[in-house]
């Protein structure tokens, strides 16, 4: 196998070689004309394959063909794959801290600023649970709203609207009044079509990518209600197979391609979705005004007070967490105005 | 002895299919439940599609013994049964004892899946029910099917011997 | 060795295992992980297997099979299947083949509320093929015809096939759902065409009964049956109507048909016990071969076949048209050892490109024809699902029996193909008329 890759070549003619090839098999979900794999995938692992002298290379699976979503973490670590990409989220409790950068009620005025208090959140919080990989980087969809059936310009609105929601947005949905119902993303697009539920909550990418602007006619701005958090990580063991000077520059162009592609990645997608949702499919954009805002924010805070009181119990300094997050949110809603 | 052993696994697969087809029941009752609170009262029963999952899981993981014991598993038998009945009797006992150690390892490692999946405390994201009791129920029902797969293999061994 | 030979290697062994009557599920799943073990390592490949099979096993989408498994039992422990056939037998059992062509309708009625081809040859499977039997319709001609009407479930909406395609490469559902309807006409049509064919040039394998007054076929309309129709058109009121989802469905239909059968005292609790006998058995064998079929896909993935093959494709020197039927080939091929949805979730990230991006068809009218092919991949031996969910339904009937009664329905395909290759219009017009371009 990979393992013993010197054994394999012993047996075959001498190579004049001076470098071994390692091959990393990377794992993701997103489709292979999805700008996950175009935009970022493939040229980093192209800038990867340069500057390692052609030593590391990096062999993409898109679309689940290695490793189902909610595998990809677990993947990693086993070895299934090399390198894996997916949401934080899809192994709930499995890391409690990173929990902060998807809370609602911190408003991220777009993606790289959410990605960014997110790495540098990392950075400064080291939590545990992500010390069992080699986290590379991370990056975000940014903030999320809701596209729906019906109007949606305050509390009244939303109360008792089905919208389809898991996990922490759920929780979200249900603070403010709403009704969500859980779903695979698959099954939103018939779902909203057909009216099983009236509205979805979601970066904006969605109404495109999974063309749910066909089924939806209305979409509420709520940068303070959701964030999805991605990791782009690998095996701990093949990291440290490979020898410093590599690492050191992979390490480079991890942070060169986090800045310049990764963490600002969905806004470029997020503001093609509202073009296209708006000029083409004729949606209505409806802005909340600042203070039924602030009710909303006020609605989602207990979320937000549970959060840290669970992060105490399990002995984690729960309000310095949050006010990390928080901090940095500000700091970076300013910096990228 | 074999006869012993052939009843208790009988019986065994038996007690854990009627098990699966509550399992199956409970889908039902949760899916039109969902759908019938959702429609009626706009009050979804939200971690049904946790609960689905878990009670498919549970369902299909101890039907495998059942399936296994009433030669449900398909296979191809029109080149085997073309042979002579020793060598029939010596393959059966190959692939069932090759049949027996994978699906040995399998379920050892299912359980070390739930052993880490409990560790780290993993829950269902809508439901919040801890996902490593279902992991172990399935290992247990692969288990039950190494159960089935040896008296198989006892069998296969006898038609050896004749 | 290299990944690509361990592949085919792999393959070959799969196949001898096929041959030593080990089961299906046992090979695909011992062969995938052999394959997956040598190309990484044992650990990785342990822990891939455990998550595949819990993975299968807890999924959602797939619970659908096994509630429509059950509506279908429950339809025939209720005598419901059996009533359903006194009437199709009163209404078209006086024409050779009429059972099996009222199947094909059935089928292809029974697509327009399940979304999964797996579950429409189970499902049907368990109605028709006792009944067939008891007109004494030739099985390989039953068999077979249900195997590939299964088919009719992906193709005429809701499609769970369609719904990973447009996943996969960002497609509108509603277009492709759209597309697919007169395609699954076309081919129910065509499979019908099969099917009077072989009774009209021999007609003991489908023998014409005699022909019924219309009093006696309103008379059979008795027993349950009416309700059955009235929970039918409901279940498929309630799609479009947005009570309820495709995958929610099942559980519906069964709870409709239970209802029925116990309002009507058809079932009682013996004939309740072995529809879930039933329904174990055969969703067991159907859920540990689709994990199987996973493990051995994860093995093809790392082996790089498909992306190889796809990339040898995309580069032939041969103009448009060539290349797509090179690539209809290829799937063939690879459709005859990987199961449906493990062979969509390998090749589209890689031919969709090829085939759309290079090459400029249309995308919509690709996946109704990679549907289409699909449809041959689960009715082809050696790994044919819906002949292997046949024979579960349907202990008794050999598999090379099915398989032989295979390839009239084999060759409705191909012409369906042919006519979609040759009139995209056939696909794209309902998509285009919705869009008003
Ligand atoms: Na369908
Ligand atoms: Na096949």
């Amino acid at each position: 196998g990979k393992t013993s890759p010197t054994s394999t070549t012993s047996k075959e003619a001498p190579k004049k070689s001076q470098t071994q090839t390692i091959e990393l098999r990377l794992a993701h979900f997103w489709p292979s004309t999805h700008p996950a794999e175009v935009e970022l995938v493939q040229p980093w692992a192209k800038a990867i394959e340069e500057a390692t002298g052609g030593q590391v290379k990096i062999v993409s699976y898109p679309n689940q063909t290695l490793l189902q979503a909610d595998s990809i973490y677990d993947g990693v670590l086993n070895g299934i794959a090399d390198i894996g990409i997916s949401c934080f989220s899809y192994t709930r409790n499995g890391f409690p801290v990173l929990e902060v950068f998807e809370l609602p009620g911190i408003t991220y005025e777009s993606s790289r600023v959410a990605s960014t208090v997110a790495w540098e959140g990392i950075k400064e919080l080291n939590p545990k649970e992500v010390q069992d990989t080699k986290l590379m980087m991370v990056l975000t969809t940014g903030p999320g709203d809701i596209y729906s059936k019906v109007p949606v310009r305050n509390l009244q609105d939303l109360k008792g609207l089905e919208i389809r929601a898991t996990g922490l947005s759920a929780k979200t949905l249900q603070a403010l009044g709403a009704t969500p119902v859980a779903m695979p993303q698959s099954d939103a697009y018939e779902s909203l079509s057909k009216g099983v539920v009236k509205a979805n909550l979601g970066p904006v990418e969605v109404l495109k990518g999974w063309r749910q602007a066909e089924v939806t006619q209305y979409l509420t701005q709520t940068p303070f209600l959701y964030n999805t958090l991605f990791f782009v990580t690998m095996n701990l063991d093949k990291w440290n197979s490979l020898d410093p000077e590599t690492q050191k520059a992979i390490e480079k162009v991890n942070e060169k391609f986090f800045k310049e592609v990764a963490a600002g990645l969905w806004d470029k997608q997020n503001d093609e979705a509202l073009k296209w949702a708006v000029d083409e499919k004729g949606m209505e954009l409806i802005q909340l005004p600042a203070d039924e805002a602030q009710r909303w924010i006020d609605l989602v805070k207990p979320i937000q007070d549970d959060f840290v009181k669970r992060m105490d119990k399990q002995g984690f300094e729960g309000a310095k967490i949050l006010n990390t997050a928080k901090t940095l949110a500000d700091k970076y809603n300013k910096e990228f105005k | 002895m074999a006869k012993k052993y052939n009843g208790f696994v009988a019986g065994l697969s038996q007690f854990l299919d009627q098990i699966a087809g509550l399992s199956l029941v409970a889908v039902m009752l949760v899916v039109v439940g969902n759908v019938l609170m959702r429609a009626l009262f706009k009050h979804p029963i939200l971690g049904t599609y946790d609960y689905v999952g878990f009670l498919t899981a549970t369902a299909i993981g101890l039907a495998l013994a059942h399936c296994a014991l009433q030669n449900a598993h398909i296979a191809v038998d029109f080149v085997v049964e073309r042979l002579p009945h020793k060598t029939r009797a010596l393959i059966d006992t190959a692939t069932n004892s090759v049949a027996i150690t994978f699906w040995g390892f399998a379920l050892w490692n299912l359980a070390i899946y739930a052993g880490t999946m409990k560790t780290n405390g993993i829950v269902a994201a809508t439901s919040q029910l801890p996902v490593s009791p279902f992991i172990y129920l399935v290992a247990f029902g692969l288990f039950s099917l190494c159960l089935v797969l040896l008296s198989h293999l006892g069998e296969s061994l006898r038609r050896v011997a004749r | 060795m290299n990944p690509f030979g361990l592949g085919v290697l792999g393959i070959i062994v799969f196949l001898v295992l096929l041959m030593l009557r080990m089961p299906i599920a046992y090979a695909m799943a011992l062969v995938g992980f052999t394959g997956f073990a040598l190309l990484s390592s044992a650990s990785a490949s342990f822990s891939m297997v455990a998550k595949e099979i819990f993975n299968t096993f807890s999924s959602y989408s797939l619970s659908v099979i096994a509630m429509f498994v059950w509506m279908g039992f429950l339809a025939f422990y209720s005598g419901i299947g059996t009533r359903l056939y006194v009437f199709a037998y009163k209404l078209m059992g006086h024409l050779p083949g009429g059972l099996a062509v009222a199947t094909q309708l059935a089928c292809g009625i029974f697509g327009a509320i399940c979304g999964s081809n797996t579950a429409t040859a189970a499902t049907m499977g368990a109605i028709a093929l006792p009944e067939m039997k008891k007109y004494q319709y030739d099985t390989s001609l039953a068999t077979a015809s249900i195997a590939a009407g299964g088919v009719l479930g992906v193709l005429i909406p809701p499609s769970v096939i369609f719904i990973v395609y447009g996943m996969a490469t960002e497609q509108s559902i509603g277009e492709l759902f759209m597309a697919g309807i007169i395609p699954g006409i076309l081919l129910m049509l065509a499979y019908i065409a099969a099917i009077l064919f072989l009774t009209l040039r021999n007609p003991a394998l489908g023998p014409a009964g005699p022909r019924a007054s219309w009093k006696e076929r309103a008379s059979s309309l008795r027993g349950g049956l009416f309700e059955v129709l009235v929970v039918f058109a409901l279940s498929i009121g309630g799609l479009f109507a947005g009570w309820f989802t495709p995958t929610e469905a099942g559980a519906v239909g069964a709870a409709g048909v239970l209802a029925v059968s116990l309002l009507g005292r058809h079932l009682d609790w013996t004939g309740f016990k072995k529809s879930l006998y039933d329904t174990t058995r055969t969703t067991a064998m159907i859920m540990l071969m689709i994990a199987g079929a996973m493990i051995f896909g994860r093995f093809m993935a790392i082996s790089r076949i498909p992306f190889e093959l796809a990339n040898w494709a995309g580069s032939l020197p041969l103009p448009p048209f060539a290349i797509v039927g090179v690539i209809l080939l290829i799937y063939l091929v690879l459709g005859c050892f990987i199961d449906a949805l493990a062979l969509i979730l390998l090749t589209i990230p890689i031919f969709y490109p090829v085939v759309v991006k290079t090459l400029g068809y249309d995308p919509i009218w690709f996946g109704v024809i990679v549907v289409m092919v699909v449809a041959m991949g689960v009715i082809t031996p050696p790994v044919g699902m819906n002949v292997y969910i046949i024979k579960g339904v349907a202990p008794d009937v050999p598999l090379e029996d099915i398989f032989r009664g295979i390839w009239p329905f084999l060759l409705a395909i191909i012409f369906s193909l042919i006519i979609l290759i040759a009139f995209p219009s056939i696909a794209t017009f309902l998509p285009q008329l919705l869009h008003g371009v």
